[in-house]
């Protein structure tokens, strides 16, 4: 391989950077598919002829503005009756999660919970909004932005961060005034029931008519040369975030065991949300799996 | 200076996209590359996308993908009825335009010394 062939790799590599982190933004601002899609192809398109006439990828424009330039006129605002759906079905879904969980792991049909158990809700779903919002896209979740770093180990980071800090000044509160009602079952239940509906209620009400007429493409070849080498680096992230969420599922687990009084209390959430978590991985390891799409790595 | 060029650069573009693709079908960085043959320098290159897709929705061009074999598939516009009277249209008012302006400006301004 000459200097001009290792340039020219180097240079589409930091192109499929850009593609993958327009990309993400491009999803997170609720961009139909098909036009992502499109969006897709004309960067790919547009950087495959720079790179041919000898540009850098950077002095086209930096991901972030190109991705909002383009996003500007193509995704959707949400009105203020499917924000609030949105919010009230993050909260519901996470209520269920937590109190299957502790149902599970306390093995009893009913238990107290109080004002922290709420305010763990809240700030996870708002953690999920943060993260999950376009603007977080350039900075936690792309795999290729990292070095050596897991996303998904930020993710957890910052999730924990919120919630010992909103835990441990709710404490001097909820020691003076210990509100707890007894939560049993059904209302767990009624949660998840609660939760369901709301999702299929927001998938029906997003549903965009041009998706339907318009067929799927399919994934494009894109910047074929370093398309695969993207891809495999991906896999082994998250198969390192795998064995990380492993190691630190058995570490919370013996935390929680050995905890004594109210850090016990904390513990088990804690290892209720490795568990969540390492499940998600799991889950998507073995679809891929499935897919045959890890068989080479 | 620069900050004007670009504003009149805005104001004629949507014009320059239509004659591009009245010529024959173009894809987006094709358009980007004639435009910078002219000496049309654009401060954004992505900025030619929305233009388009906008001119799609009007139905003044219409975008269909080609995939290609050995790179990226690249998405062609190519001319609609409606684009081409509309071009038609603006052509003529942009040309009567310019050619007041410079009736103004000659005799009045030595314009060689730019």
């Amino acid at each position: 391989m000459n200097s001009t062939d290792v340039r020219s790799t180097a240079l589409r590599r930091k192109a499929v950077k850009t593609v993958v982190e327009c990309e993400e933004y491009w999803k997170r601002c609720r961009v139909p598919q098909f036009l992502t899609q499109e969006l897709v192809i004309e960067l790919e398109s547009h950087l495959e002829g720079a790179i041919s006439d000898g540009k850098k990828p950077e002095a086209i424009s930096r991901p972030k503005e190109w991705a909002r330039t383009q996003a500007r006129d193509c995704s959707t605002p949400q009105s203020l009756k499917d924000r609030i759906l949105d919010w009230a079905c993050l909260l519901l879904s996470i209520g269920a999660i937590f109190t299957a969980l502790l149902h599970v792991l306390q093995w009893t049909p009913a238990f107290r919970i109080g004002i922290r158990g709420f305010a763990l809700i809240a700030c996870m779903a708002a953690a999920t909004k943060l993260l999950s919002s376009p603007k977080a896209s350039f900075v936690v979740f792309n795999p290729l932005h990292r070095k050596g770093l897991i996303a998904y180990g930020d993710y957890w980071g910052i999730c924990a961060g919120l919630i010992l800090s909103s835990i441990i000044p709710l404490e001097s509160v909820t020691e003076v005034k210990s509100i707890y009602i007894e939560w049993s079952w059904p209302y767990s239940l009624v949660l998840l029931v609660g939760a369901l509906f709301l999702e299929v209620l927001i998938r029906r009400r997003s549903r965009d008519p041009w998706i339907t007429s318009t067929p799927d493409m399919g994934r494009p070849p894109g910047l074929a040369l370093v398309d695969d080498a993207y891809l495999q680096r991906k896999r082994e992230l998250e198969r390192l975030a795998l064995r990380w969420s492993i190691f630190s599922t058995g570490s919370t687990g013996l935390g929680w065991w050995i905890a004594p009084g109210e850090a016990h209390w904390i513990m088990e959430l804690v290892f209720a949300l490795s568990i969540c978590w390492l499940l998600y991985l799991l889950y998507t390891e073995f679809t891929r799996r499935s897919s045959g799409g890890c068989a080479s790595v | 200076m620069e900050d004007r060029s670009a504003r009149l650069m805005r104001a004629a573009l949507d014009i320059c996209l239509l004659a591009l693709i009245a010529e024959k079908e173009r894809y987006g960085y094709e358009l980007v590359r004639e435009l910078g043959k002219e000496d049309l320098k654009l401060v954004k290159e992505g900025s030619i996308y929305p233009l388009l897709r906008r001119m799609e929705r009007e139905e003044l061009i219409r975008g269909h993908i080609v995939p290609s074999e050995d790179g990226p598939a690249r998405k062609y516009y190519q001319l609609l009825p409606k684009g081409r009277e509309r071009l038609r249209a603006w052509g003529s008012e942009f040309v009567q335009f310019a050619d007041a302006v410079k009736s103004i400006l000659k005799g009045r301004v030595d314009l060689e010394q730019h």
